[in-house]
């Protein structure tokens, strides 16, 4: 079923004229044809119910949006009477109006000279409304059921010209509805008469279109009556997006604001204008169509067979960013400020649409705001990042061809809106004081390439106390303190742990003499600046190893040479390999194994070849490459080949000492351009220094930070703004992805932070899921995976139990296909693809493709990890 | 729970008259009825009264009423059973087809009235009013700053506290802060325990961590119990028991059960029967995956066959389901029974019996192995859809 509601309204006409004129032209169709019934005759007259429903439409309207300037109550009440007490629809045009009205004003002078140029665009959008119209007349399922012709913005416009042809305008169209059953036309116009078509020709489009919809309802208005009944019909609404003209090229940047129910035509509507693309029709008013949901949709999804429409807009952005870096700096804050207008609409229409609902509607209307909503960021986006005229439409015209969102924006759009809707930003750095953190963090790398070291191995394989001395002949412990440990530990008898003392300070861990978390240090050698991170050895605290290693770039492998020692560390139960393969999971590809206490065995050559040869077969197997493994022999407790190695004890070795080795370490390619992400690995009460608030330590996975900016905590969508920051205890007013930073937040409650949390920027928030798709290889596991498989999620610091719900299918490693679907279990060291849903609460995840650091979790259970593995969707239903 | 009555006719309908005795009963009743049967007890219900003058008072009135069972309702935290129906026999106050919803009490006396005793309902009563009473359970499964305080009963594992406390990580020369964490946390713990442990009746409480947070808890529970007197916890010291777990979570709990120290003293309970068996069935599907089957299409097929050893059921099956989906696993159950098969029902209240659930409720473990039953299915798979690429005797 095809309607065309073709209103014309006479822009100079009084506003009672304009009401007068509705009802002339709707008591003609009353008189002369047969009226919908969908519609109502009740409809044409003011009924006392109507009164009433006015007075209450009017209050709900007032309430929401208060007292604005502009706004007579006359204006509600008529544009209310014209959305039949649509709230909803009220609302967003009265603001809508309103915007515009002001624009109207200033942009007048201009707007004859330009008008002629901003024609062009309407054109082609007035086209495609038409053809539209005459294409569904061809297809007998007619999703489009009515089209209509929504009241032009600037009737505010005064010209005595305009006023004349709009006279004759209004009263050819009224004329010709007489000969158009069932097609009801109403006035509208305004624009007409700056137009520079010849009024004839646009009339006679006009007049096309009706005739063609009307046609139409003869065939399909009976078979729709009897599928739908008397029901009130449902309708998805789409608006073709159509500028008001004058004020598109003045103020490109406005557009999306001015008007936040516009969306660009759906593919199908795409779809059908590409055939009558010759046909000329213009029209420059603004056109808005609604299509008929019928269930299924006719929207075709984006094959993701070339760039989507964000990925066009957002690589033009980065890359306008990389050519000046200072406009980079506008670009990182974008959406706080230009989308206010809009949001304001947003919030209201979300708010009503809630309330007003049909339940029938529901789902559509879902569907729909978020559709809108999408939209509205694309605009943002285009508004924002690409000022240029021809960007523009290129944005736009990207956006036509894909109005289906991608999946994975689903969460992070509508994220972003809640965040806008309800908040204002609590800071706003001034221009002048921002830091280009790229240009800083290109002078330091300059410097010394700064990198995460994490220490593995077997419990008591010696890391802390390895480390702790190199870090004591690096003069990073002083004499004095070192002294002490000495006298402590000798008194409860564990003199041999004094070096492990440097690191292990909890009351626990110096009794039991094991490492229980991770300690931080940091260190520099000639070329490089570590943060050292020693891991715990033992089995039961893998959670807090995965938890620094995750924070790792290279990894030093601490084996114990002992007879006896390095085979029990090795072997199944053994701490050895699980380390190794967990750090390779987790993205670590540097390896230096020091093959630790060496002094036992009398610095036996022979032992130290059969260890690097078992090992070496291990890792290869586990996918290190043999280059990027090195060996060192060594002695933590001697301190022998860590700095210095005297010739007659090391009389076979010739190669580097340990700290030449990781000098030589190469630092991995930064995420310095996704947006700034940090999980947080501690959180404790009271700041840095002098500054109070809360403080939040853990490294940077992507994007860059820096005092002053605001950041939003997720889950929760708290915001807080960042104060003080130190990287690896020295303060700092920035800090890039890859530092190990502390930061302290102000106006932020604790209880909102979590292990786990993820710090972003509220424009570009971590989406949270609760059910997620990964490929996972599967361990050495003594029990097969299975569904309904309980385990751990570890992801950073964070661990949750979760369930792995379905196996998908099992991969081949090397060729990447699928060797089996829906398998019954999965044995140990497949590939597979598997859906996980964490069994208490949503977490923050990324996909592997979006975040390299975010994507990657490792399972455990029963104390073993199972398997380990990247996300690849997180988007569920 | 006891049965004062019971008469069950040759065509297996019939009631049974019981008393629940204590919080797990109602589980059981839970799972006795299903929709569609008759249920008589004392209930309280409002009945207003419009006197001459049109005033209306209402009162509350104890009444024994009859309903037909609509919908059943039941929260495992509180032992709280709520039954939904209409009423069938009429009373003063009671009209017939009115609705009523019955709560059931404790040490009340019920009458349950079923068309179709089946074989299930029948051992479902018999295992109920069983009087050997077996080990209650109290377990704390913990971490660093996570704590699950958990009550195990023979049917029925019940999370009475979950404990999340923050403790921030020690950092270089500063620690404080951590002890400090570390110590609070404890101290909520012990609050936990103090609340929802009744010594009197728990035989055993098993505090379960890795690393040695449960030998801290442990010695800063009674530090605590003797600086504060407290009573309760110094005369049940030895009830105390530790036991090494992979983490706080409550999956762990599985783990507990199954260590070695924890089953001497549960001696042949029945989640510990549960657990012994699901680890064999998963042990079987790791080293002889033709002999472990799950799934109703699966198991059925390797029923035919004969082959099944052991048959792993979830009670879930037989709450939620139909007539005829309880009766398609009746005969299951029954005809496993018939080749001197083990059918063991798990308590989907249990860690293992949720695994079992998420395992689609029903799985067996074979005499011998049926390789072909896979086999069988990827053909028709194939038929269906023949792109898929099949990698058989994997």
């Amino acid at each position: 079923m095809l309607q065309v509601l073709v209103y014309v309204q006479n822009s100079n006409c009084l506003l009672s004229l304009y009401s007068y004129n509705v009802l002339y032209i709707q008591e003609i169709f009353e008189e002369e044809y047969e009226y919908e019934e969908e519609y109502g005759n009740e409809n044409f007259e003011m009924t006392l119910k109507h009164k009433e429903q006015m007075e209450e439409g009017k209050i709900k309207v007032k309430s929401i949006i208060g007292q604005v300037e502009g706004i007579t109550d006359k204006d509600i009440e008529e544009t209310l009477w014209y959305y039949y007490f649509d709230t909803e629809k009220t609302i967003n045009w009265l603001l809508a109006h309103k915007a515009q009205a002001r624009k109207q004003k200033q942009s007048q002078k201009q707007a004859v000279s330009n008008n002629s140029q901003d024609n062009k665009d309407p054109q082609s959008q007035g086209l495609s409304l038409s053809s539209l119209a005459q294409e569904s007349l061809s297809h007998s399922s007619g999703r489009i059921s009515l089209t209509k012709l929504v009241p032009n913005k600037s009737r505010t416009t005064d010209s005595s010209q305009s006023a004349n042809l709009n006279t004759r305008i209004s009263q050819k169209f009224i004329s010709s509805d007489l000969n158009l059953p069932k097609t009801k036309l109403l006035t509208t116009s305004s624009n007409l008469s700056n137009s520079t078509y010849p009024l004839n020709q646009s009339l006679s489009n006009l007049n096309s279109i009706a005739s063609i919809s009307s046609n139409s309802n003869h065939a399909e208005h009976s078979s729709l009556k009897s599928s739908f009944g008397s029901q009130p019909l449902n309708f998805q609404k789409y608006t073709i997006p159509h500028f008001p003209t004058k004020d598109s090229a003045n103020t490109p940047q406005l557009r999306a604001p001015s008007n936040p129910l516009i969306a660009p035509p759906s593919i199908f509507a795409i779809a059908i204008f590409a055939k009558l693309q010759d046909m000329q029709l213009p029209s420059n008013d603004l056109f808005t169509f609604e299509l008929y949901a019928t269930g299924s949709s006719n929207q075709e999804g984006f094959a993701f067979d070339e760039p989507s429409p964000d990925d066009i807009v957002l690589n033009a952005q980065s890359k306008k960013a990389s050519n000046t870096s200072k406009s980079k700096k506008i670009t990182t804050k974008p959406s706080t400020l230009p989308s206010s207008v809009h949001t304001v609409n947003n919030g209201t229409k979300k708010n009503i649409g809630a309330s007003i609902k049909e339940s029938d509607d529901d789902d559509i209307e879902i569907l729909e705001e978020e559709y809108k909503e999408n939209e509205q960021l694309k605009f943002d986006i285009g508004a924002l990042s690409l000022d240029s005229e021809a960007k523009l439409s290129k944005a736009s015209v990207s956006n036509i061809t894909t109005p289906i969102k991608e999946p994975e924006n689903q969460g992070a759009v509508s994220l972003h809106l809640l965040s806008n809707e309800q908040k204002t930003p609590k800071t706003n750095i001034k221009f002048s004081k921002r830091i280009d953190v790229i240009e800083e963090y290109k002078k330091r790398v300059a410097d010394k390439l700064p990198l995460n070291l994490v220490v593995i191995g077997h419990v008591d394989a010696g890391k802390s106390t390895l480390m702790g001395h190199l870090l004591y002949l690096l003069g990073e412990v002083n004499e004095k303190a070192m002294r002490q440990y000495e006298r402590d530990s000798s008194k409860i008898g564990k003199s041999s742990f004094a070096y492990a003392w440097v690191l292990d300070e909890t009351g626990e861990e110096r009794n039991r003499g094991i490492t229980m978390d991770i300690a931080i240090r940091k260190f520099e050698t000639e070329n490089r600046r570590f943060t050292l991170l020693d891991a715990p050895g033992h089995r039961d605290f893998i959670p807090n190893m995965i938890s620094g290693a995750s924070q790792a770039d290279v990894s030093i492998l601490v084996v114990d040479a002992t007879v006896g020692e390095f085979e029990s560390g090795f072997e199944a139960n053994g701490q050895t390999k699980e380390h190794a393969l967990l750090i390779r999971s987790l993205g670590v590809q540097q390896l230096v194994v020091a093959v630790n206490k060496l002094d036992t065995v009398e610095w036996s050559k022979a032992r130290y070849d059969e260890i690097i040869e078992k090992l070496g077969a291990f890792l290869s197997q586990a996918g290190f490459k043999k280059d990027k493994i090195a060996y060192i022999p060594c002695s933590g407790l001697t301190g022998e080949n860590i700095i210095h190695r005297s010739p007659d004890i090391l009389n076979w070795y010739s190669g580097e000492t340990l700290i030449q080795q990781i000098d030589k370490f190469e630092p991995p390619t930064r995420l310095l351009e996704n947006p700034f992400r940090l999980s947080v690995a501690d959180f404790f009460k009271g700041g840095i220094g002098n500054v109070s608030g809360v403080t939040v330590t853990g490294r940077i996975e992507s994007g860059t930070i820096q005092t002053g900016e605001e950041i939003a905590v997720i889950p929760g969508g708290e915001r807080g703004v960042v104060k003080a920051l130190t990287i690896n205890e020295e303060s700092s007013k920035w800090a890039a992805a890859g530092d190990s930073v502390m930061l302290t937040l102000t106006e932020l409650d604790i209880l909102q932070l979590k292990i786990g949390t993820i710090l972003c920027p509220p424009s570009q928030p971590v989406p949270i899921t609760s059910h997620f798709l990964a490929r996972i290889v599967v361990f050495d596991v003594k029990i097969p995976i299975t569904r309904g498989f309980p385990v751990i999620l570890h992801r950073q610091s964070l661990n949750e139990p979760a369930n792995i719900i379905k196996l998908v299918d099992i991969i081949n490693k090397n060729t990447g296909e699928i060797v089996k679907k829906n398998p019954r279990h999965l044995p140990k060291s497949t590939t597979a693809t598997v859906e996980i849903k964490l069994s208490n609460r949503p977490i923050p995840l990324e996909t592997f493709k979006d975040n390299k650091e975010l994507g990657r979790i490792m399972l455990r259970k029963g104390g073993e990890t199972v398997a380990a593995g990247v996300v690849v969707d997180v988007s569920f239903p | 729970m006891k049965l004062v009555k019971k008469r069950i006719e040759k065509d297996r309908s019939g009631f049974v008259e019981l008393c629940p005795e204590e919080l797990e009963d109602m589980w059981h009743v839970y799972n006795l009825i299903t929709v569609g049967d008759n249920l008589k007890a004392t209930t309280i219900r409002r009945v207003q009264n419009e006197s001459n003058t049109g005033s209306v008072e209402s009162q509350r009135i104890r009444l024994t009423l009859t309903i037909t069972v609509d919908a059943i309702d039941f929260d495992p935290q509180g032992g709280l059973l709520r039954i939904k129906g209409r009423n069938i026999a009429e009373n003063k106050y009671v009209k017939m087809g009115m609705y009523h919803t019955i709560d059931l009490e404790l040490n009340r006396k019920f009458t349950l009235f079923k068309a179709d005793w089946d074989i299930i309902a029948l051992e479902r009563i018999e295992e109920a009013c069983d009087i050997t009473k077996q080990a209650d359970v109290a377990a704390v499964v913990l971490q660093e700053g996570l704590a699950n305080v958990c009550l195990v009963t023979q049917h029925m594992t019940i999370v009475r506290q979950r404990i999340e406390y923050p403790i921030p990580r020690k950092r270089k020369g500063f620690v404080t802060n951590y002890e400090k964490g570390l110590q609070k946390f404890y101290e909520q713990v012990l609050q936990a325990i103090l609340r929802h442990v009744n010594f009197e009746i728990v035989k055993v409480v098993i505090l379960a961590s890795p690393g040695f947070v449960k030998d801290q808890l442990r010695e800063y529970i009674f530090a605590e119990a003797l600086k504060q007197d407290i009573r309760s916890l110094l005369e049940n010291k030895s009830k105390f028991i530790l036991i090494h777990c992979s983490s706080g979570h409550k999956h762990s709990l599985q783990e507990v059960l199954q260590d070695p120290a924890i089953q001497s003293q549960l001696t042949d309970t029945k989640f510990a029967r549960e657990i012994v068996a699901l680890d064999k069935f998963f042990k079987m599907l790791n080293d002889d995956p033709d002999r472990a089957f799950y799934g109703w299409d699966h198991v059925r097929k390797a029923e035919e066959r004969g082959a099944i050893g052991t048959l792993l059921l979830s009670d879930e099956l037989f709450r939620s389901a139909d007539i005829p989906t309880r009766k398609k696993y009746i005969t299951l159950v029954e005809s496993v029974r018939s080749i001197g098969g083990n059918v063991l029902l798990f308590s989907s209240l249990h860690v293992s019996g949720e695994q079992l659930n998420q395992l689609t409720g029903v799985a067996a473990i074979l005499n011998f192995p049926l390789p072909d039953i896979e086999l069988e299915e990827e053909e028709e798979n194939n038929q269906i859809a023949t792109e898929i690429i099949v990698n058989n005797n994997s």
